[in-house]
């Protein structure tokens, strides 16, 4: 055996030496008997045993639930809306209040844009040449379709709303 | 190069351990296990007590602390013990509580990383120098203390990948087989793992200056 090979094998059984030593451990008789009385009770061991995968399923099955729910709500409007008709109690008293604003008249002046660019022209409008203004459209009748005057049996129909004409506008000046 | 004077006969890390087989088989352990399922201490004890070294060894591979690995070995007999339902071939207890037992091992040395960084403390190195500073084994008694701790430091600053399958070898408790069922790698990577751990300790010791350059 040359030198060199000599050094290898004494390098080789120092490594293994120490890497026994590594996991070598000292002898603790009394460790057995301390792990035998740290075992706990079987029947307990096993309700802990089960407990968080029975609490991780009723976690999981509540999840979906909820997760099932949330989706059905999302359809049902849908649903009613497609299949379901729509019925009027005959005796139902409705009474339509047509809303009046605060001021007491109706409000026909349109709210502003916010549109910078639509901005802009709605304070650059000239009121002196501007057209005459739009009288109120006739108040609804509600009678003619109230619960009480419709017909038991027919199918419920609208009478066709009439807007009178719309005055012309007149001729605008060159001014 | 430092002096080595070594005369240790050539110790190579055994593959296996004798018997293995046999005690996998042994009728023993299948009563042991049957009585310990029905709520028998005693009998549960006895299979612990049996295996309590290996076990011990096995933990220490991975933790690399006594206190630790103890620790680890009872959590894993109590994880034993409330599971012991679960092991379908009574006669493969032994491979199956030493899978718990490495887990256990793994689990702790995780949490004991975790804790040294959080606190600033190298894991690697205070833990390797504990580890290096053990009483040293009668056969390592004639190697100088300096090579010693020298080839403990370099163990340890091995990769994981590479320590866990070559410190488990060196325990001679373990088949190549059951070392690689508590990796969960094959047979040819634990070999290959254990071969390249050897040749990087070997590379580093001969850059430190022990061995022989190439």
């Amino acid at each position: 055996m040359t030198p060199i090979e000599d050094t290898r094998d004494h390098l080789d059984a120092a490594i293994d030496a120490v890497a026994k030593q590594l996991t070598r451990v000292e002898d603790d008789p009394h460790l057995a008997s301390r792990i035998v009385a740290s075992l706990p009770d079987r029947s307990r061991s096993l309700f802990g045993w089960w407990a968080p995968r029975l609490a991780m399923v009723a976690v999981v099955m509540a999840a979906a639930l909820v997760w099932a729910t949330r989706g059905s709500n999302e359809n049902v409007p849908t649903r009613v809306l497609a299949s379901v008709p729509i019925e009027v109690p005959p005796n139902l008293p409705i009474e339509v209040v047509p809303e009046v604003p605060q001021n007491g008249r109706a409000n026909d002046r349109p709210d502003p844009p916010q549109n910078d660019r639509w901005n802009d022209r709605w304070n650059d409008r000239d009121f002196d040449h501007s057209l005459p203004s739009i009288a109120d459209v006739a108040s609804l009748e509600l009678d003619a379709i109230a619960p009480s005057s419709l017909p038991e049996d027919a199918p419920l129909t609208l009478v066709p709303l009439a807007i009178p004409d719309l005055p012309a506008a007149d001729p605008i000046s060159p001014q | 190069m430092n002096a080595v004077d070594l005369t240790l006969p050539m110790l190579m890390i055994r593959s296996g351990a004798p018997a293995r087989d046999a005690e996998a088989a042994n009728p023993e352990v299948v009563r042991l296990v049957a009585l310990a399922r029905t709520g028998d201490r005693a009998a549960f004890g006895r299979l612990i007590e049996d295996h309590l070294s290996a076990a011990r060894r096995l933990a220490l591979a991975a933790v690399g602390q006594p206190m630790d690995a103890d620790e680890a070995v009872q959590e894993a007999s109590v994880a034993a013990w409330t599971r012991l339902h679960a092991l379908h071939d009574p006669a493969a207890f032994r491979g199956w509580f030493m899978r718990i037992v490495w887990r256990k091992a793994i689990d702790r040395r995780r949490s004991v990383r975790v804790w040294l960084e959080r606190f600033g403390v190298s894991s690697s190195d205070d833990r390797a120098m504990a580890f290096a500073g053990a009483d040293p084994a009668p056969d390592a008694m004639l190697m100088s203390r300096e090579l010693e701790l020298a080839i403990g430091q370099v163990v340890r600053a091995l990769p994981k990948k590479l320590r866990d399958p070559f410190l488990l070898a060196a325990s001679g408790d373990h088949r190549y087989e059951e070392i690689a069922l508590l990796l969960g790698i094959p047979l040819g990577t634990v070999k290959w793992r254990i071969s390249e751990a050897r040749r990087m300790i070997r590379t580093k010791l001969e850059r430190l200056g022990h061995g022989d350059p190439r």
